[in-house]
């Protein structure tokens, strides 16, 4: 089987509120630096290109489109996007690469959480919605795993209080 | 479950979540500028394509568009549609036109509506020009501009729609 490296590897500083800049202007400079670190001028050198978002995110349908733009994709570019994160999309690429349909990969993740309250928003992107939105976000859902570790006695709650006062 | 009971065979779940949007930073600048009655464009400093409006980046180049130019309301009808069924939550009552036009200094088109025309009559190539709300209702947004009508002027060639400088026709 075909061994893989990660060659480049970049991100945005991880901040509590990015402020005015939209996406593509988030990712375009995090990709020009990956592309220098790796020797590369653009997406048009690797051959396969994907990305993983969550539209929830963005609060709009489809809204990793815009992503595309960052790319340079003329002349076009063989491209594809999971709903979710980059280490899906990083799957994605290592099967494509381990398939034979390319050499090398650009794999990107993008989401700007600040527009919205984040547990709520990111409970709707794996809500499995059989009726209605369960609404589990991820503080209910730590709670959750909380109670069931107090119950079992795999934990108590100095335990969980000395991890909070670290 | 009794018989005398209705069977509920579909509910409604709503999903309302609220954000802050944010247009990004090259958007932001255009807009500024809209509010104020000016259209501008942002140039790719590689390939020197003008975007109107200006999204952030050169979507062929994958770069951010710096240089801001100042555009005409003056535009070419690139491609356009008339709509005849109503869409759910649009005012506006069909039939009406809806363009891609290309500004006067600008090579990327936007979409917008086309008014004080024969639907009919509407064609590629076809010169219009903005018709703009009154100054105290301008606000951050293209809808400053509620449409664009006709301009008596000579059809722009199938191959300069979207290469016209910012002088138009003339230029």
């Amino acid at each position: 089987m075909k061994e893989i490296a990660i060659v480049a590897y970049q991100q945005t500083d991880s901040v509590s509120d990015a402020g005015a800049v939209n996406e593509v202007e988030l990712i375009m400079p995090v990709l020009a630096r990956t592309f220098e670190q790796a020797g590369l001028t653009s997406a048009q050198d690797v051959d396969f290109v994907c990305s993983g978002s969550c539209d929830y995110m963005q609060g709009a349908a489809f809204a990793f489109v815009a992503g595309v733009d960052a790319l340079g994709a003329v002349p076009p570019i063989k491209e594809s996007h999971v709903e979710m994160d980059a280490a899906w999309a990083l799957y994605e690429s290592i099967l494509k690469i381990r398939m034979g349909h390319a050499d090398s990969a650009l794999i990107y993740g993008f989401g700007k959480s600040s527009p919205g309250e984040l547990p709520i928003v990111l409970s709707q992107q794996l809500d499995p919605y059989y009726l209605a939105p369960l609404w589990l976000d991820s503080i209910s859902m730590a709670a959750l795993q909380a109670r069931l570790m107090l119950d079992q006695g795999l934990i108590t709650e100095r335990d969980m209080a000395e991890v909070v006062a670290r | 479950m009794s018989g005398e009971q209705d069977v509920v065979t579909v509910i409604n779940a709503p999903v309302y979540l609220k954000y802050n949007f944010t247009a990004g930073a090259a958007p932001a600048r255009f807009l500024s500028q809209i509010k104020k009655g000016v259209l501008t464009g942002q140039r790719c400093p590689k390939c020197s394509a003008v975007y109107c409006p200006p999204r952030g980046s050169c979507a062929s180049c994958g770069v951010a568009t710096e240089e801001e130019v100042v555009l005409s309301d003056k535009a070419t009808v690139e491609s356009f549609t008339i709509v005849s069924i109503p869409i759910p939550g649009n005012p506006i009552e069909p039939p009406y036109v809806i363009a891609n036009l290309v500004p006067d200094g600008a090579n990327i088109s936007f979409i917008h509506l086309l008014s004080e025309c024969v639907n009919e009559e509407v064609h590629i190539g076809q010169r219009v020009q903005a018709v703009w709300k009154p100054k105290d209702e301008w606000g951050y947004a293209m809808n400053n501009i509620r449409y664009f009508k006709p301009l008596d002027e000579p059809d722009v060639a199938f191959d300069q729609i979207g290469k016209l400088t910012v002088s138009g026709v003339e230029g």
